[in-house]
């Protein structure tokens, strides 16, 4: 079966997913996806996060750290959510929270540098991939909008658009003003013989610099800024808001929280962390649907692998495989994607994947930003085609 | 169907672990996994007397001299690139492939790499004991030297490949904080830069800063830890495809025995780590690290994976084109994989000499800063090496802290996500305003080392004066000891002697367990627990009567100590052995005195049992002299020198004035005037493959111009 003609069956298959599709439109418009990452930097525990609390194994494995039964908050009859998730268990609750269970690779890597690596790319433990798995979506995403910029971090961590050059920016856009990107391009003339690597860096200058004057310029014309928390998370959603609100046209925005290594002792602080994620994500929800962009958007957590179902013998947990991350946003239909994770059959104390987190990167880009045609349909699962 | 097709994805993958667990197992613990002879690879075969090299007769004009000196070296200064004006590109070519064969390595290598003990072996004990160590200090040492040998290079070419290779190699210095294993790391990267590219392979299998990066010193035959293979198939030898997973099993297998000393940080080659079964790679079977090179260099792709990156750092980002290649690993093959002749190989290539191969490739940030730094003989006033490697750090090339084993970025990835702008931003903040600048005098830094001068008499007095059969050492840390001691099932306290001195012999550090498993099978009762490679000098002549330690695969020695019915294992050692271990446990009376330890007034249970010790054991003078005597403390602040230190100035160097440049190194003003005097414009110096209108006084508007950032 060649490429093509799989290709084929599988748009007929299912082009709408978890969202109704996207109406290409010629210029770019509130109405146009957006997509904000949540890096949960250092491994997020997802078996106290997303907690089947229903399974005896999970307390069994977990005598020191596991969350006791009346304080999950329960949202089925098997899973539950960690009890400083009140708020995205709210979200939850309205339907427009999805919990995808047990998303890993093949050969999985436990080395957060590597891992993080192959998550940010689209790799796994076999083979290593180029650029940043959204660069190549979203220059061709771009082509025919007039978007202020491709995507846009904030937390100095880049490597997700790694290979991304014109219209991928950093946190200096929004740090820089615009007199401090004055410069004297125009007392030098081109050289007479424009190169290609040079031709290239300097239409990637002026087109960022020209991008980074416009984000500034519609930033200062806003009258909304939005400050709703004090931990770096909150501050970096913030900005995101704001820039939003000033009707700023970037798909893409990627933040990050760390630390979620937690070794030893992690049941306070796992508690902390978890509860300024849930501070963050409700008040970015509140200032979308303020703003009226929810319905476009799509809120998604991600990291560099699970942690081991077992408890270590410091009451903390070991690096593990498989982990559950959240969507939510207006279209999202609600509810836990795949299986439950299985504790009775464990690789080494690890839960073992059963979706690639590639279908999950084919299902956003398929049915958020409308390419079916993407660098990850052949991991397409449909897991992800519910009624 | 696509479920379908996972999940017989799922059933093939099932089978083949299946598989291998079960050769895994027939072969207990050592039997090879399967290999793949490897396909031949006739596109990488040339016949070298095909190799057309005429354009190499060309002479070269000025700008082509800045040109070469620009991508070969590190920046054009002057007396480097005028000696080519005039000369043959062959003859540039051999004579800086001459100049790096007979190069002579400057590195100043600092005093404390010989002159102090490390600390790494007892990291917990001086956590717990919050003695401030700050181990950075080592690396930022090696840093600011590492930087002065770019800046004073006469052969910058071999800087160049040290980078290289430093990249290639890589090992991040913060991930451990092993100093002296990491400055060995240095001197192997360094000492092979120039020479062969199987000797430094094998090299790296014995680097202690690789071993310790990737783990390997805690590998073992039955149980090994695959990173260093994988890594050296990958990253360091062959590169992705030309091996399988069945090649990076057996040889992780082959080389789970090179470890470390964990006193020292040395490398350690522990035979009993090592398989002795017979292992397979590509095909064929090899029973050493030696064999297994032998088959690596008749491996059809061997040089492929060097030869590329030679290409991209010399010649142009992206592949190399099939014919060029074959030339360069050609030639490499035939040469017997010498470095040097590599390097000659890639600057013969035509499209290094091609007027359409100019400004191809981005600098990296330390090309783009000591590069300006070199050409332009200035840096703005008040800055240091130090100064320059966090500039280069801010621009994502972290000279000692790569961010992974694959080194740091490379080629497009210096400038996206606007780095480009950080760059430009870099070279105002370093250059701008130098022609004004009044430089800085770096002298007249006091260096107040007298605290450690009297530290260190007054230490040779200490053990000068000691009895031998009196155990003297400059300090104990204690590295753990449960707070609930007593109620466990192995109750243990793990101790650290630093510096130790015994009848007449020196140890550099001694670490031992004692502890009792009363409430668990009392098999020991009390118990002493000694590890091979974890004293420097091993403090037990052998090991053999042990057994492998399950978490590292180290050799362990336990025995009921000091009364009880396991002394079998200890009963054969020689009288001083058996003194000597009687001595450490004596140290208990130290450790109890008050306000020593901190983290035994948390363990009431611990101190119980120590006391208790103490009386079984006794502390009987030695010649009226107590036989343990510490020299400071690890836990308080008592007197005569206070709390045991291990911070820089201890250790006797002084960061500023390592850092600080060389007087004579400020000459902007003389590099402007001497380049006017042969009609030479910065323009021309700093982009010489462009013609850019911008006058010297305007250098700043060079060195921000776009081009500035290729070569």
């Amino acid at each position: 079966m060649t490429d093509l003609t799989r290709r084929d069956t599988l748009s007929f298959l299912g082009s709408t997913a978890l969202f109704a599709a996207w109406p290409k439109l010629a210029r770019a418009t509130m109405t146009d996806p957006i997509l904000i990452l949540i890096e949960l930097q250092g491994a997020n525990d997802g078996l106290n996060t997303y907690i089947p609390y229903a399974d005896s194994a999970y307390y069994s494995l977990r005598p020191g750290i596991a969350v006791k039964k009346p304080e999950v908050l329960t949202v089925t009859d098997s899973m539950g959510f960690h009890f400083s998730l009140d708020g995205i268990a709210n979200i939850y609750e309205r339907g427009e929270c999805a919990i995808v269970q047990n998303l890993g690779y093949p050969n999985p890597v436990l080395s957060h540098f590597r891992s993080i690596e192959l998550w940010e790319r689209g790799g796994d433990g076999r083979q290593q991939s180029g650029d940043g798995w959204l660069v190549e979506a979203l220059n061709g995403f771009a082509d025919g909008r007039d978007l202020d910029a491709k995507a846009l971090y904030l937390d100095n961590e880049g490597g997700i658009f790694r290979g991304g050059l014109n219209g991928f920016l950093g946190p200096s856009a929004i740090g820089y003003t615009p007199a401090e990107m004055e410069s004297r391009d125009t007392t030098i003339p081109l050289p007479a013989t424009s190169l290609g690597l040079l031709g290239e860096l300097m239409d990637t200058r002026q087109s960022n610099r020209a991008k980074i004057n416009t984000i500034q310029e519609k930033i200062s014309g806003s009258y909304r800024r939005y400050n709703f928390s004090r931990g770096s998370l909150g501050r970096q959603l913030s900005e995101v808001c704001t820039m939003i609100s000033a009707g700023l046209t970037i798909p893409v925005y990627k933040v990050s929280i760390g630390s979620f290594d937690t070794h030893i002792n992690q049941f306070n602080r796992h508690r902390d962390l978890l509860r300024e994620l849930d501070d963050s994500i409700t008040n970015t929800v509140d200032a979308l649907k303020e703003i009226g962009v929810w319905n476009n958007s799509l809120i998604m957590t991600y990291s560099e692998f699970g942690r081991r179902a077992a408890e270590n013998g410091s009451r903390g947990t070991d690096h593990g495989m498989a982990a559950p991350h959240l969507m939510m946003g207006g279209r999202v239909k609600g509810g836990f994607i795949g299986e439950q994770p299985n504790l009775r059959q464990l690789d080494n104390n690890n839960l073992t994947f059963n979706i690639d987190y590639r279908a999950l990167y084919d299902h956003v880009l398929a049915s958020h930003f409308g390419m079916t045609d993407n660098p990850f349909g052949a991991f397409r699962d449909p897991v992800f085609q519910r009624s | 169907m696509m479920r379908l097709l996972a999940s017989f994805i799922v059933l093939l993958a099932l089978a083949a672990s299946a598989h291998a667990a079960f050769v895994f197992q027939n072969g207990s613990g050592g039997g090879a996994f399967e290999t793949k002879k490897p396909a031949p690879r006739p596109d990488l075969v040339i016949d070298l007397k095909t190799i057309d090299d005429r354009h190499l007769d060309v002479v070269m004009d000025r700008r082509a001299a800045i040109r070469f000196e620009r991508r070969i070296g590190i920046g054009a200064p002057l007396d480097r690139f005028q000696r080519y004006i005039g000369k043959t590109r062959r003859q540039a070519i051999e004579l800086v492939i001459s100049e790096l064969r007979g190069h002579r390595d400057s590195f100043r290598w600092p005093s404390w790499i010989d002159a102090t003990i490390p600390v790494g072996f007892m990291e917990e004990g001086i956590k717990n004991s919050k003695i401030n160590c700050s181990l950075g200090a080592y690396r930022d040492s090696l840093a600011a030297e590492w930087s002065n040998t770019i800046m004073r290079s006469t052969t910058p070419q071999f800087e160049r490949l040290a980078l290289l290779w430093l990249d290639h190699f890589s090992v991040a210095y913060d991930m451990y904080d092993r100093g002296h294993a990491f400055a060995e790391h240095l001197n192997i990267v360094r000492r092979h830069s120039n020479g062969n590219f199987v000797e430094f392979l094998k090299a790296s299998l014995r680097d202690p800063g690789v071993i310790i990066y990737l783990n390997n010193e805690t590998s073992t035959k039955d149980n090994p830890n695959e990173n260093l293979a994988r890594e050296f198939l990958e990253l360091f030898s062959l590169g992705e495809g030309n091996y399988g997973e069945g090649d990076i099993r057996n040889l992780a297998k082959m080389i789970a025995g090179n470890g470390i000393n964990f006193v020292t940080e040395e490398f350690a080659d522990i035979k009993s780590k090592r398989t002795a079964m017979e292992q397979s790679a590509f095909g064929r079977s090899y029973d050493s690290i030696d064999g297994f090179f032998k088959l690596l260099v008749k491996h059809p792709a061997f040089g492929e994976f060097i030869a590329r990156k030679f290409f991209n750092e010399f010649v142009a980002l992206g592949e190399p084109t099939e014919r060029e290649m074959a030339i360069l690993v050609s030639r490499f093959r035939a040469a017997s994989f010498d470095i040097p002749t590599l390097l000659e190989a890639t600057l013969s290539l035509p499209r290094f000499w091609a007027e359409d191969n100019r400004l191809t490739l981005i600098k990296s940030p330390i090309d783009l800063m000591y590069g300006s730094a070199r050409t332009l003989r200035a840096i703005r006033s008040g800055g240091n090496q130090l100064w320059l490697t966090q500039s280069i750090n801010r621009l994502n090339q972290n000279l000692f802290n790569p961010p992974n084993i694959a080194g740091w970025p490379s080629g497009r990835d210096w400038i996206g996500g606007q780095l480009i702008e950080k760059r430009i931003e870099a070279l105002k903040d370093v250059f701008e305003d130098l022609d004004t600048a009044v430089p800085r005098q770096m002298g007249g830094i006091k260096t107040d080392n007298k605290n450690q001068q009297e530290y260190n008499r007054g230490l040779d007095q200490f053990f000068a004066s000691a009895d031998p059969e009196q155990l003297a050492v400059e300090t104990i840390v204690i590295n753990w000891i449960p707070r609930d001691f007593g109620k466990r099932k192995y109750n243990d306290i793990d101790l650290s002697f630093y510096n130790v001195q015994f009848m007449g012999k020196r140890y550099d550090g001694i670490s031992i367990e004692f502890g009792h498993d009363r409430n668990h099978r009392n098999r020991y009762g009390n118990y002493a627990r000694v590890k091979q490679g974890f004293s420097s000098p091993d403090i037990f002549r052998t090991y053999s009567n042990g057994w492998q330690d399950d978490r590292d695969g180290s050799m362990v020695v336990k025995f009921s100590f000091p009364s009880g019915k396991e002394t079998k294992r200890f009963s054969g050692k020689s009288s001083e052995e058996k003194l000597l271990v009687k001595r450490l446990m004596q140290s208990f009376k130290l450790l109890l005195e008050p306000n020593n330890q901190r983290q035994l007034t948390r363990s009431p249970g611990g101190r119980e049992w120590m006391s208790a010790m103490l009386d079984e054991i006794g502390f009987e003078p030695v010649k009226g002299k107590p036989p343990v005597i510490q020299y400071v403390t690890s836990g308080s602040t008592m007197k005569p020198f206070g709390k045991f230190t291990c911070s820089a100035q201890k250790l006797g160097f002084d960061l500023r004035v390592m850092s600080a440049f060389e007087d004579d190194f400020f000459s902007f003003n003389d590099l402007k005037a001497e380049a006017a005097a042969m009609d030479l414009s910065l323009a021309e110096l700093l982009i010489p493959d462009l013609d850019l209108p911008i006058s010297d006084d305007q250098y700043m508007d060079i060195l921000t111009y776009e081009g500035y950032q290729l070569k």
